[in-house]
């Protein structure tokens, strides 16, 4: 397992190497499709990429429930080398099916599509109005832009605290205890980089290989500074629910689910 | 026993495949008021030292358990392998893979026991006490497998919303939106759906 920094020249949520590794591997040919998440208006759709130019509709972090793991049945059927993009939640499913590549995120919420539509409502944005959404440093943030005069766009950034919608996420999300998806084949966050840059955690050989090759030919930029100490800080957040999820009424009749 | 025969070819493949003596794969229900078939259950648990149940109409009756029977006048039941012998193993789906029966009866072959935990727990262990190890319990143990025969099998609460079962279910009968809905009347029963949940955690 190493751990590197990794920028790409697309436009993603911070250093767009997801969609730069996805978009590689489908020109190479080292997978037939993809299993990624559109957003019509922010709310999240799964769809099968086939295609380099259907991975840039996928860019981008949503955070709302996506049920990206419903496709993993007809893409294993219909292709040979299948690649999954998902939260840690997603990748756990994923390893019921037979995929050659595993892209974990990294995660600590997830909300239902309503509850983020009334939170960007009550920082008085209009949803499909809407150019980035991010979580950071204890903050939801955000993005959108008003059109000044012809020429120039003025930027406007919101801010909420996370503690004030946490009541709002998902509640099996409090359940989990997996915050850099342990199981997936090569995780990527931002917790840990510079803004701008991917934190990209890689779990076996032959994503290695993948990113040399990628090195190679400049598509991406690497640094090897990065701060373990805060991915291993929300790591343990997360490990503290085993711990109170054992405190749970529920964990006496059933702690299977936990 | 009573069953389609998809698992059927399966147990059969992997009998051959593997030479196995002393274990025993069993699918499909039981008809419990066929006597010739009962006691020819009880010699394979007499004469084998691992019973394995694969498929949902061995491990928890499937849709037969809705189903009654009748022959020359008299009602016929359909109930589990487990209702009338002890069974050790138990691979859930409908139907079964056969790379997860070939993985189980290897394991069993290795002594993998890391592997063999999430089947052995299904096939349901005698455990009544009100703290158990998180490993050593479900929802289901030592009684009938809860499938959601009368209510929804989804628990909400603890949904994440990824769609594992949806894209396992052999009936087509879940859709997803954010969380799964089940359409009662093409669901049957397997248990598919409640197995490869990622709450329950098999792998």
């Amino acid at each position: 397992m190493n751990i590197l920094s990794i920028k790409s020249n697309y436009d993603g949520q911070d250093g767009g190497f997801v969609t730069a590794l996805t978009t590689y591997c489908l020109k190479e040919g080292i997978l037939d499709a993809v299993v990624v998440v559109g957003a019509n208006n922010w709310k999240p759709y799964p769809f099968i990429a086939t295609k380099p130019e259907d991975i840039l509709k996928a860019s981008k972090s949503k955070y709302s429930i996506s049920p990206n793991n419903k496709l993993l049945e007809y893409a294993t059927e219909n292709y040979d080398n299948v690649g999954l993009v998902g939260v840690p939640c997603q990748i756990l499913g994923g390893n019921k099916f037979d995929l050659k590549m595993k892209i974990g995120l990294f995660c600590t919420k997830n909300f239902p599509y309503d509850a983020i539509k009334n939170i960007v409502d009550g920082l008085g944005i209009p949803i499909d109005r809407v150019e980035k959404m991010d979580i950071k440093k204890g903050k939801f943030i955000v993005k959108t832009s008003e059109i000044e005069n012809l020429i120039k766009k003025k930027e406007m950034v919101k801010e909420i605290p996370i503690k004030e919608i946490e009541k709002f996420a998902n509640p099996a999300c409090r359940l989990c205890c997996d915050f850099s998806a342990e199981y997936a084949d090569i995780s990527v966050g931002s917790v840990g980089s510079e803004d701008g840059w991917n934190t990209v955690i890689i779990r076996n050989n032959n994503c290695k290989k993948i990113i040399d090759e990628m090195h190679e030919k400049g598509l991406v930029e690497i640094k090897l500074d990065v701060d373990v100490n805060a991915i291993q800080k929300l790591e343990n957040i997360k490990k503290r629910n085993q711990e109170i999820n054992k405190c749970s009424a529920y964990y006496a009749v059933c702690p299977y689910i936990f | 026993m009573v069953e389609c025969g998809s698992c059927g070819r399966i147990v059969d493949k992997i009998m051959k495949k593997y030479n196995l003596k002393d274990i025993a794969l069993i699918s499909g229900a039981v008809n419990l008021d066929d006597g010739e078939e009962v006691e020819k259950l009880k010699k394979i648990r007499e004469n084998s030292k691992i019973v394995i149940a694969v498929g949902s109409c061995a491990v928890s009756g499937g849709f037969h358990r809705m189903l009654i029977g009748l022959e020359n006048g008299f009602p016929q039941r359909f109930v589990r392998i487990g209702d009338v012998i002890k069974v050790d193993y138990a691979i859930i789906g409908c139907y079964p893979e056969e790379k997860e029966v070939e993985k189980v009866v290897e394991a069993i072959l290795n002594n993998d026991e890391e592997t063999l935990k999430p089947y052995r727990v299904i096939a349901g262990e005698p455990i009544i006490k009100p703290y158990m190890t998180v490993d050593e319990v479900l929802l289901t143990s030592n009684k009938e497998l809860c499938l959601g025969c009368d209510t929804s099998p989804i628990e909400n609460t603890y949904c994440t919303g990824c769609g594992t079962c949806v894209a396992k279910c052999p009936a087509d009968a879940l859709n997803i939106d954010e969380k799964p809905t089940v359409n009662m009347d093409k669901c049957v029963k397997c248990g598919t759906c409640f197995f490869s949940c990622i709450k329950v955690g098999v792998m």
